[in-house]
């Protein structure tokens, strides 16, 4: 590995380019050290964790203009890309991550469960994703992977006297090994069939169709089966049937916030690392119809994953594992964009996805009430008028998630639909659109339960804390201003197209 | 592979028979000149302190899988010691010495805030 | 008066939805008074009312139109227009708002939110007439999904849950199919031309100008836009959700429903389908007129045998909706201005009737007709009203239903297509005198059997202010009708011109 990484003499230190992730690792250690405190105060290490994402984000801003003017800035050897694929991923994860720390506040103090270690876990989880984004190099990849996954695997757990939690580790643990196994194998097959590990390396091998160590031509086989499996592995991450199994269990174990996280974060990361190795180097023409041989079985990947998921979420009785199905069909909505060979349609999509889920699961976090029990959607009988507030909030983030114009949801899958409509993915796109129209039926069926049902007895329920309150308060405005003005987004994300181009 | 590539194994080969020679010598002697005490413990065969037969669902103290992950975990990281060693003049040549050895002492820092959390939370508090 | 005229459309569709703000803030602020609530929606949907009947002589003024760029990189526009074709829509809907506000005074199940959901869906409906951009009409037509599935699901009869999903699954599907034309004809549109935009009438203008789209899209994008107009309508065996949303739905949700919602399917097949795809229109026509023959007779026969008021009206929706799309699809002048016609026509004696049935509701909570007879005792007033919009939905000369379907019925015989397909819908005009007459024949005339109907109330001043406008206007359309057709002529004309002139080419080529 080291002369791989000493190809090029000079070591090509640049800690400029990774300013957010040093940021992050910073504040997380800061509250890791924190929590070990003998009294600490969780007001103040929520306090260094905003700080720590909000100035992560300042410092990923500020990488967005040289990134413009350069088109790219490469670190370590090439082992990090930053380009606007990478910081509008980083954005995603920042927003994502601080929210996360903003809805756990109130659920870990009432489990008195150990802060310190919970946001520290989250900030390195997120530095691990953002590795995954801007990788630029398998092994990059698989480094952030390992990162991210297993900061989560340990949150997934945090309950730690709670059998659900355990369990929904252990299985999150078992299978994301698995996976990872599968995407490094598939990594070595790689490296075997192009002799370079960095995904420019093999992206010119697979176009100039020559082994870059040996000067032979690609080895087809290899390379194939490399590329299968790493579809394997990456398929796992996103949760895509029939790799999705996982799903379920482990998003109803887990802490709310933590399963928060997970269908947001760590999915936008999985796709970030997906796109910039099947998009980025598998590219169409080349590598003996790799690209299409690639498209085809993820098109029909897509396909299943809308259809389980959208059908088994149909038959949920628990809110949480009804929104783990929801995540997988959103994840067969994603992989639409993704055979389309359309990384913006993909990140937008992500983007209004996450930002929709993680106010859903703030007020989940909220309503589960005290042991994160009451998750089952009966348990929200009557809410509706009681609670205007709370249940007008989730009304309007279901919508999202179901796609009625206006919101986010909508605009992500008008976005994806119109990608791969015109790259002729056609059947893809019915089949996203039907299901769609069935999944309107169970994300109605809590605002069934919230206002058509009479309620029977009062729940008491605690007032919303201010971390939900923010939360779901800034993921509604996220929801609205991403579904009626994304002008503007999209604007910046047309230019972004050209850093992507120039790289290739 | 001609002959001078074989003969440079030859100083392998000498490691080994000198360190079969030691280890051999060693339990012949201790075999032959040893005091012998035969009582039930020492007739056991070795297994790291534990009595070899009985029930294998017997708990250990979690103190173990700590220790023994600590171990792995500065063990390993220790390892990038090594590397850093190696590329240190020719890293040398492109930055500063003071630079590299800089990098090194933010390693090391990073090790010691584990090493510090480790302690806080009570792991090497054997009680 | 130029400002007026820039803004006059954009005030009428969002002045329903700033009012529903404007309630949402005095409830937050002044407490939740239900009948502060009740006089708010009532003042917002009466100014709404106002300010569209402007439109009536500005309708043709290029200034009201509104185009501004919204999402520039898709091409998206916000695009507001009023034309013929939508000019007595929008007004139908903006006068059967405010006597649905009037109608629901009597609701006290959470008021604030039922009158925030009808200014909502007011806004929504308004939206969908006015948007001149498919994108933008898409997004009103969705919305407006979600105040109408609260107002069947919460404020609604017994099964209204089942009704109200079944009412949205069943549009949905349609409308994301069409989603999916849509977004088709702006890739196609923009691949040929080179401007990506949903502009509807730059649309329609380059699909004959260019004649870029090939017979087998032709026929799909219309498929596709047909089936979700088609639901909505609804046309024959897509109608099943009808008579449900139809009976769980409150008695404003069914006179919505009844008079502007059928309606947006039948607008947008004149909007969409005929203009946009001309050959496939006419290839598919044959098959669409004979399901609305079917759907004319197929409800007017159900509605005889039913015992249920509300399912009565909702059937003989489906009938007269029937004649609509058969009025649309006869490709003749005649035969469009009648279905227009036709849409405003229902949508008054429907609502009427609705209303009608919501009355007696009130007072008996049933709607059996056999728990009805001889009501014109206690009620005469009621039963005089009753009277006058049952002849107006059977088609009585000088009374607006008879325009209508004449009209439909002499441009069905008049054009290109098979006359039993006209001589079978007029059966259609002689059954819904049948069921309607032995309707109210059942519930006005005879004895009064039932002792609880001795002593109804008659009708209320409020009752009143509610029937009266409609009664007016049925009679008023009945004897003027050129008021409304010379207003909606040119647009039509405009229509039949682009569906028969492109589609002869289109043979020929």
């Amino acid at each position: 590995m080291m002369t791989l990484l000493l190809q090029t003499s000079v070591l090509d230190i640049n800690y400029v380019a990774i300013w957010p992730m040093i940021i992050l690792s910073i504040s997380g250690i800061a509250v890791l050290l924190f929590g070990i405190a003998k009294d600490p105060v969780h007001r103040d290490m929520s306090m260094i964790g905003i700080v720590g994402f909000v100035l992560a984000g300042v410092a990923t801003g500020r990488l967005w203009l040289p990134v413009k003017t350069v088109g790219q800035i490469r670190a370590f050897s090439n082992m990090v890309i930053i380009d606007h694929f990478s910081l509008y991923f980083f954005f995603i994860f920042i927003i994502i991550g601080l929210l996360t720390l903003l809805i756990s506040a109130s659920f870990l103090e009432a489990e008195r469960l150990p802060v310190g270690e919970f946001y520290s876990l989250v900030m390195f989880a997120v530095v691990g994703m953002m590795l995954m984004a801007a990788a630029g190099h398998l092994v990059m990849i698989f480094l952030g992977l390992e990162i991210a996954s297993i900061s989560t695997y340990a949150l997934a757990g945090y309950r730690r006297n709670d059998l659900r939690s355990n369990e929904s580790a252990i299985k999150y643990f078992v299978l994301g090994s698995a996976a990872t196994a599968f995407l490094l194998y598939g990594m070595a097959l790689i490296y075997g069939a192009t002799g370079s590990a960095e995904l420019e390396g093999i992206r010119t091998a697979i176009i100039d169709n020559v082994n870059a160590a040996t000067k032979q031509p690609v080895h087809t086989e290899l390379l194939f089966l490399g590329a299968a499996m790493m579809l394997v592995g990456f398929s796992f991450k996103v949760s895509a049937v029939p790799f999705h199994l996982w799903t379920p269990d482990v998003y109803e174990g887990a802490p709310s916030s933590v399963t928060a996280f997970m269908a947001t974060a760590s999915k936008a990361a999985a796709f970030a690392a997906f796109l910039r190795v099947f998009v980025f180097c598998f590219v169409p023409g080349y590598g003996q119809g790799l690209h299409s041989a690639w498209t085809t079985s993820l098109e029909t990947i897509a396909i299943l994953t809308m259809i389980a998921g959208n059908i088994a979420a149909l038959t949920q009785h628990n809110f949480k594992r009804m929104l783990a199905y929801s995540s997988i069909a959103h994840a067969g909505y994603a992989l639409v964009g993704l055979i389309a060979d359309d990384w913006q349609a993909v990140a937008f999509y992500l983007l209004t996805y996450s930002i929709t889920n993680i106010g859903a699961f703030g007020l989940i976090t909220y309503l589960a009430g005290r042991g994160d029990r009451e998750t089952e959607i009966d348990d929200l009988a009557g809410l509706g008028f009681n609670n205007l507030g709370v249940s007008i909030a989730m009304l309007i983030l279901l919508l999202s998630l179901a796609g009625i114009p206006l919101t986010a949801g909508f605009m992500g899958k008008f976005i994806v639909f119109k990608a791969a409509w015109q790259k002729g993915f056609h059947v893809a796109v019915i089949v996203a659109v039907v299901t769609s129209a069935v999944s309107v039926y169970y994300y109605l069926r809590p605002m069934v339960i919230m206002f058509f049902r009479e309620l029977k007895v009062e729940p008491k329920r605690l007032p919303l804390p201010t971390g939900v309150l923010v939360t779901v308060v800034l993921s509604i405005l996220g929801t609205f201003y991403l579904g009626v003005m994304p002008g503007r987004l999209f604007q910046a994300m047309e230019n972004a197209k050209v850093s992507f181009v120039q790289s290739r | 592979m001609n002959g001078q590539e074989i003969l440079s194994y030859v100083p392998i080969l000498m490691m080994f028979l000198v360190s079969l020679a030691i280890a051999t010598g060693m339990v012949v002697s201790s075999s032959l000149f040893g005091q012998k005490v035969k009582s039930r413990e020492k007739l056991m065969p070795y297994e790291c302190g534990k009595d070899p037969v009985g029930s294998a669902r017997e708990r250990f103290s979690v103190k173990f899988y700590m220790v023994a992950l600590m171990f792995i975990l500065f063990d390993i990281e220790a390892i990038f010691f090594v590397p850093w060693a190696v590329v240190f003049r020719k890293m040398a040549e492109v930055y500063s010495k003071a630079f590299v050895f800089l990098e090194m002492l933010v390693f090391i820092a990073v090790l010691l805030v584990g090493y510090i959390y480790v302690w806080k939370k009570g792991i090497l508090d054997w009680k | 008066m130029h400002f007026i005229k820039q803004n006059i459309l954009t005030v009428v569709t969002f002045l329903p939805l700033f009012g529903a703000l404007l309630m949402l803030l005095h409830s937050y602020f002044r407490g939740n008074n239900p009948e502060a609530m009740r006089r708010m929606a009532l003042g917002f949907s009466l100014a709404t009312f106002l300010a569209s009947l402007p439109l009536i002589g500005w309708y043709a003024d290029p200034t009201l139109i509104v185009k501004a760029n919204w999402i520039g990189s898709l091409g998206v526009s916000y695009h507001l227009r009023v034309d013929g074709l939508s000019l007595w829509l929008v007004i139908l809907t903006t006068l059967l708002v405010p006597l649905c506000v009037l109608a629901s005074w009597h609701i006290d199940k959470h008021v604030r939110e039922y009158m925030v959901f009808m200014l909502m869906l007011e806004t929504g409906m308004v939206g969908v007439f006015l948007a001149m951009d498919m994108f933008l009409f898409y997004l009103f037509w969705e919305v407006m999904l979600v105040p109408m599935y609260f107002l069947i699901g919460v404020w609604g009869g017994e099964r209204r849950i089942y009704a109200a999903i079944k009412f949205v699954i069943y549009t949905m599907i349609g409308s994301l199919l069409m989603l999916v034309a849509i977004i088709a004809l702006y890739l196609l549109h923009g691949q040929s031309t080179g401007v990506y935009t949903f502009d509807i009438v730059q649309i329609t203008e380059n699909i004959a100008r260019y004649d870029f789209l090939t017979y087998q899209q032709q026929m799909w994008m219309f498929a596709a836009f047909a089936l979700a107009f088609m639901i909505k309508v609804p046309l024959f065996p897509l109608h099943t959700w009808l008579p449900d949303a139809h009976v769980e739905a409150p008695t404003a949700g069914s006179v919505i429903l009844a008079g502007v919602l059928l309606k947006m399917g039948t607008y947008g097949l004149m909007r969409f389908n005929l203009p946009m795809f001309p050959e496939a229109a006419h290839r598919f026509a044959i098959p669409i007129m004979i399901l609305a023959v079917i759907g004319i007779v197929y409800g007017a026969l159900v509605a005889m045998v039913q015992p249920d008021l509300k399912k009565l009206v909702a059937y003989s929706s489906v009938s007269h909706l029937g004649f609509v799309v058969l009025g649309t699809f006869a490709f003749t002048e005649t035969g469009m201005q009648g279905a227009l016609y036709q849409m405003l026509n229902h949508g008054i004696s429907t609502g009427a009737l609705f209303l009608l049935v919501g009355v007696i509701y009130e007072r008996r909570h049933t709607r059996l007709i056999s728990e009805f007879g001889g009501l014109s005792t206690p009620m005469p007033v009621y039963a005089t009203i009753f009277m006058i919009v049952t002849l107006s939905s059977i088609g009585l000369p000088l009374l607006n239903g008879f325009v209508g379907e004449f009209l439909i019925l002499v441009g069905t015989f008049t054009s290109a297509h098979p006359r039993i397909l006209a001589v079978i819908a007029t059966s259609g005009v002689v059954l819904s005198a049948v069921y309607m007459l032995w309707m109210t024949q059942r519930v006005l005339f005879g004895r009064v059997t039932n002792e609880h109907n001795k002593s109804l109330a008659d009708v209320t001043l409020r009752e009143k202010l509610t029937l009266v406008p409609l009664v007016v206007l049925i009679i008023f359309m009945g004897v003027y009708p050129s008021f409304f057709l010379k207003r909606s002529a040119g647009q039509l004309q405009q229509i039949h011109r682009l569906v028969n002139e492109r589609a002869v080419a289109g043979m020929v080529r």
